[in-house]
C-alpha cells in the first residue's frame, strides 16, 4: 500500500511538477501577460471607466473594421486586466485589439502569448494536439490523486501527528519537508486534483453524453448546456443592423447590480445574430457565471442562464474552486501559496524517493535515470519559466512570430537543461550549476524589467498598480530562497565530510 | 496475496496495475452511463455520472493494492462491470 | 484588510490549540496546564473568522475564504513551532 502511493507519486511526478509550476504562475497569469507587455499603460487602480462607452467605441471600431468576422469577443477591464480586449474570427483570419479604457485609444504592445502560455501549458502542454495533451496531464492527475488518497491512508499516523502540530523528526529531512507541504495543504491538494479532473470531465468520461445523445447536434447542445456556455446558433444570411451594445451592456448591468466581464457578438450583421453578456467572474464562486443572451438585431432579451439546480450550482462552484477567477487579490496569494506548496510536495517527494534509494542495491540505470531526471525538471522547468520571460525582453519588439519564438526559447531552454543534466559527471555539480543559473536569471529579470524603454516602475507604482513590481519582487524573493537554500545544503554536506578530507 | 507459488510476483503486480488502470477505468465509465437511469433530470445524472466516476475509479484504484485476495479483486470488477451493464442497458429509457 | 485579519485571527487560534498540547508546551518551554480550555479556546476562535468571513463576502464565498486562511495559518503555525523550539535549544 505504502509501494503504491511511492510508486505512483513517482512516475507522475516530473509531469505534475510542471503541471503545478505553470498552474500555480497561472494564479497570476493577468499579471504576468501585464509584464510582458510593457507597452500596455498603467491604469491606475482606482481608476473609473464605463463600460457601456467602451462597448459602444469597440462597435463602431469592429463595424468598420471586422464587418464580416463569425464573432466579435469583447472582455471589459476589471481588477486584473486594466485594459478591454476585443477579439474577432473571420474568414480573412482573426485579431487582437487592446483599449486603454481611461483614453479610448488603442495600444499595440508587443506580441505574446504572455502568461496565458502557462495557464494553457498546464492542463493541455504544447506542441501536442489539445486532446492527447489533455489526455496526459488528465492521467497524471488520476495518478496523483491516488496517491494523495493512499498517502492519507498508508500514513494516518503522520496525519495525526500533523493535526496536534507536531514534526516528525525536526523538520531536517526531505520526509519532513515532504509531510510538511502535504498534510498542511491536504484539503488544497485533494480540492485542487479532484477539481481539476471535474473541469474536462466530458473529455475524460464522455460515455454517458454519447449514450444520452446519440446525434451529435444534440450531443454539442447538451455540452454547452452543461459548461453553462451557449452556442452560436446559425448565421440566417440576412442582414440586419446591429442593436447598439453600450444599451445592453447598461442594461445587463442595471439588472445584475454588477459589472459585465465580457461579450460576444456571433455573426455581426446578420439578421440571427446574438450577443451573449456574461457577468463578472470577481467573487463570484461558480465559475457557471449568470448570462444574457440578447437578439442582435433588436436587442431583446432571448435567454437568461443562471445556475439554479444544486448539480448545476455544484458542477459551477468545483470549476470555480480550481480556476479561482472569483479571487480577489489576497485569495489569490492564498492560492499561489498553496499551489507553490503542491510544487513543493512534488519536488521533495522526488529528493526524498531518491536520496532514501541512493546507496541502496538496485538499479543503477534506473537511479541515474531518477537523479537526472531530478535535476532537469526541479531545476530546469524553472530556467524554462525565466527564460521564456527573459526573451519577452531580450527579442526585438518588431520581430515577425515573436510569440511563437517566446514559447520556442521556453522549450530549448528546457531541453538543455536536460542536456547538462545527462552530460554532466557529477550529479550534484548540475544541481549548484542548474541553481545557480535560475538564481542569475531570477535576478536579471528584474534589471531587464528595470531597463525596458517602454516601461516605468514609478509610473506603475504612482497609478497604484503593484501587478508588474510584483512579479520583480517574486523573483528577488525566489532567489533568495534559492541561494538560501543551496548554503544549508552545502554547510549539510561540508558537516558530512570527515575533518581530514576536509584538510587536504 | 494468494500463496501460490505458480505464479510468479510479477504477473501478480501486473494484475493489480490492470485492475486498477483498466478495470478501474471500465467500471467507472459504466457507472457515468448506468447514473442515467437514475430518476432525475438528464443533466443531474450526467453531472452525478461524470463526478462520481473519478471517486469510484479512485476507490477502485486504491483498493486494488490493498485487498489481499486477486480472486476477490477480480470478481468484484466482474461482478460490478456486469451488473453496471446490466443497468446501463435496460435501466435507462 | 479583512483577510489579514482573518489570517491573523486563525493564527491566534491554530497557535492556542497547539499550546493545549503539554508535549507542546514542554518543548517551548512553558509549564503543563490543562489542556482543554487553551483547546476550547482556539477552536472558538477559529470560528469567529468564519462568520467574519460570512458577514464580508457571501456565504459560499466567506467558507472557501476561511478554509483557505485555515490551511495558510495552520502551516505557519506549524513552521512557527519548529523554527521557535529550534531558536530555543541554540540559545
Amino acid at each position: 500500500m505504502a509501494q503504491l502511493h511511492t510508486w505512483c507519486g513517482l512516475l507522475a511526478a516530473w509531469l505534475l511538477f510542471a503541471v503545478f509550476l505553470t498552474g500555480t504562475l497561472s494564479y497570476f497569469k493577468e499579471s504576468i501577460s501585464l509584464w510582458m507587455q510593457p507597452e500596455l499603460p498603467s491604469v491606475a487602480a482606482n481608476a473609473e471607466w464605463d463600460n457601456r462607452r467602451l462597448a459602444d467605441y469597440w462597435q463602431h471600431y469592429l463595424a468598420e473594421h471586422a464587418s464580416t468576422a463569425r464573432n466579435w469577443q469583447i472582455t471589459f477591464p476589471d481588477e486584473r486586466m486594466s485594459v478591454s480586449t476585443a477579439v474577432w474570427f473571420g474568414e480573412d483570419g482573426s485579431e487582437q485589439l487592446v483599449l486603454d479604457p481611461t483614453t479610448l485609444t488603442l495600444v499595440t504592445p508587443r506580441e505574446t502569448r504572455g502568461g496565458d502560455f502557462f495557464y494553457r501549458f498546464h492542463f493541455q502542454l504544447h506542441h501536442l494536439p489539445a486532446v492527447y495533451g489533455r489526455w496526459i496531464i488528465g492521467i497524471a492527475t488520476m495518478m496523483m490523486f491516488v496517491a494523495v488518497i493512499s498517502g492519507v491512508i498508508t500514513h494516518k499516523k503522520i496525519l495525526r501527528d500533523f493535526f496536534a502540530f507536531r514534526p516528525q523528526k525536526g523538520a531536517r529531512s526531505w520526509l519532513d519537508a515532504h509531510n510538511a507541504c502535504s498534510v498542511l495543504t491536504l484539503p488544497f491538494q485533494l480540492m485542487i486534483t479532484y477539481t481539476g479532473l471535474i473541469t474536462l470531465m466530458s473529455l475524460y468520461m464522455p460515455w454517458g453524453l454519447e449514450r444520452a445523445f446519440p446525434d451529435a447536434d444534440a450531443r454539442r447542445q447538451a455540452i454547452s448546456e452543461l459548461h453553462a456556455f451557449p452556442l452560436s446558433g446559425p448565421a440566417t444570411g440576412q442582414p440586419a443592423a446591429l442593436h447598439a451594445l453600450s444599451e445592453l451592456v447598461g442594461d445587463a448591468e442595471s439588472h445584475w447590480q454588477k459589472p459585465v466581464q465580457s461579450l460576444r457578438v456571433s455573426h455581426p450583421g446578420d439578421a440571427g445574430a446574438r450577443v451573449a453578456v456574461w457577468q463578472s467572474a470577481l467573487e463570484a464562486l461558480s465559475a457557471h457565471r449568470p448570462q444574457r443572451i440578447y437578439e442582435a438585431s433588436s436587442g431583446a432579451l432571448l435567454a437568461e442562464i443562471q445556475s439554479q439546480r444544486i448539480d448545476e450550482q455544484a458542477h459551477g462552484v468545483m470549476v470555480g474552486l480550481h480556476a479561482g477567477r472569483y479571487a480577489n487579490w489576497g485569495m489569490r496569494w492564498i492560492y499561489f501559496s498553496l499551489g507553490a506548496a503542491g510544487c513543493g510536495m512534488v519536488a521533495t517527494g522526488l529528493l526524498l524517493w531518491t536520496s532514501k534509494r541512493k546507496y541502496k542495491k538496485g538499479s543503477e540505470l534506473g537511479m541515474w535515470c531518477v537523479e537526472r531526471l531530478n535535476i532537469a525538471t526541479l531545476a530546469g522547468m524553472p530556467i524554462a519559466v525565466l527564460a521564456f520571460l527573459a526573451s519577452n525582453r531580450l527579442l526585438p519588439v518588431a520581430l515577425s512570430g515573436r510569440a511563437q519564438w517566446e514559447i520556442h526559447f521556453f522549450f530549448v531552454a528546457w531541453l538543455l537543461a536536460l542536456l547538462h543534466a545527462v552530460l554532466r559527471r557529477s550529479a550534484s555539480q548540475a544541481w549548484r550549476e542548474q541553481l545557480t543559473l535560475t538564481v542569475i536569471l531570477l535576478l536579471c529579470l528584474p534589471m531587464l524589467n528595470l531597463l525596458a524603454p517602454s516601461y516605468s516602475v514609478l509610473g506603475d507604482l504612482a497609478a497604484g498598480n503593484w501587478q508588474r513590481v510584483s512579479v520583480d519582487l517574486m523573483c528577488l524573493v525566489g532567489a533568495l530562497i534559492i541561494v538560501w537554500q543551496m548554503k544549508r545544503a552545502a554547510k549539510k554536506t561540508l558537516s558530512r565530510v570527515p575533518p581530514t578530507q576536509v584538510a587536504s | 496475496m494468494l500463496p501460490n507459488a505458480s505464479i510468479p510476483h510479477y504477473w501478480m503486480l501486473l494484475l493489480r496495475i490492470m485492475a486498477a488502470t483498466l478495470g478501474g477505468y471500465i467500471v467507472a465509465a459504466l457507472f457515468s452511463v448506468a447514473a442515467l437511469s437514475l430518476p432525475l433530470d438528464i443533466m443531474m445524472s450526467l453531472r452525478i455520472g461524470m463526478m462520481g466516476s473519478f471517486i469510484i475509479w479512485a476507490g477502485v484504484a486504491t483498493w486494488s493494492f490493498i485487498t489481499p485476495s486477486l480472486i476477490r479483486l477480480w470478481g468484484a470488477i466482474g461482478l460490478a462491470t456486469c451488473s453496471l451493464l446490466l443497468v446501463a442497458n435496460y435501466g435507462i429509457h | 484588510m479583512m483577510l489579514i485579519t482573518i489570517l491573523a485571527l486563525c493564527t491566534l487560534g491554530f497557535t492556542l490549540i497547539a499550546l493545549s498540547d503539554n508535549r507542546h508546551r514542554r518543548r517551548c518551554g512553558l509549564k503543563p496546564a490543562q489542556q482543554k480550555p487553551w483547546f476550547w479556546a482556539g477552536s472558538a476562535i477559529l470560528g469567529w473568522p468564519l462568520w467574519l468571513a460570512m458577514e464580508t463576502w457571501s456565504t459560499g464565498l466567506g467558507i472557501t475564504l476561511w478554509l483557505g486562511c485555515l490551511s495558510i495559518s495552520a502551516g505557519v503555525v506549524f513552521l512557527g513551532l519548529a523554527m521557535f523550539e529550534r531558536l530555543r535549544q541554540q540559545l
